[in-house]
């Protein structure tokens, strides 16, 4: 891992098209400019470990749970 | 083919078999998957691995959970799906049965080319759709 000191202001640039600005610091959150072509996905690191999270829930299912879930509401319809 | 899958042995032809070029965050080495439809549990539908038996992911239309769900597909991603036709791309959204609290995940749509038969896992950040949607809530 690479590790850089910036100051406000300053910036990286990562490849030959993607820049990373620190626009600003404030009590412990720092704002970042990324400018980078539409074709690389920028994602915070955290809704991607999510996905990944749910995804691995997913797979540990109960098929029962899905063989009623939908039988279920159908019925409350009914009765509503 | 047969194959050894989650939900037991089943018979996948070639034309079945979904490519995931970057496979499913957290499933990153699997690639071949197929979309099988059960009748016991209809409307949910399953993507199952055809290279690990271990891993199947149930999945649902997701406009039948929220009506105007909308996703935007960017230049990169329809690229990689190879440029699919709207009427011949299909939406799933993982559905989590884990357990009975029950949620569908809204920001990372499946999205599939049924012409070329590729697949992928696209991550919207849209605030209006949660990796945990709650099925009861919404209904």
């Amino acid at each position: 891992m690479l590790v850089l000191r910036r100051k406000t202001g300053e910036g990286i640039i990562i490849g030959s098209n993607v820049v990373v600005r620190i626009l600003s610091i404030e009590h412990g959150d720092v704002k970042i400019g990324i400018e980078a072509p539409k074709s690389v996905k920028v994602l915070r690191e955290e809704l991607y470990k999510e996905v990944v999270k749910t995804n691995v829930e997913s797979n540990d299912f109960n098929v029962e749970l899905a063989k009623k879930i939908f039988k279920k509401e159908d019925r409350n319809a009914n009765n509503t | 083919m047969k194959y050894k899958t989650k939900l037991g042995i089943l018979d996948i032809e070639e034309e079945e078999i979904i490519e995931f070029g970057n496979g499913l965050p957290g499933f990153e080495n699997l690639r071949k998957f197929s979309l099988i439809s059960r009748t016991d549990t209809e409307p949910i539908k399953w993507l199952i691995s055809l290279e690990d038996e271990k891993i199947a992911l149930p999945v649902i239309d997701p406009w039948l959970i929220v009506e105007d769900y909308s996703l935007n597909l960017d230049n990169e991603t329809m690229r990689t799906l190879r440029n699919p036709k709207a009427e011949r791309t299909l939406v799933l959204a993982v559905i989590d049965l884990h357990s009975e609290n029950i949620s569908v995940n809204l920001a990372a749509p499946i999205v599939v080319n049924l012409d070329k038969a590729i697949g992928i896992q696209v991550i919207i950040d849209d605030a209006r759709y949660s990796v945990k949607y709650p099925l009861k809530s919404g209904k």
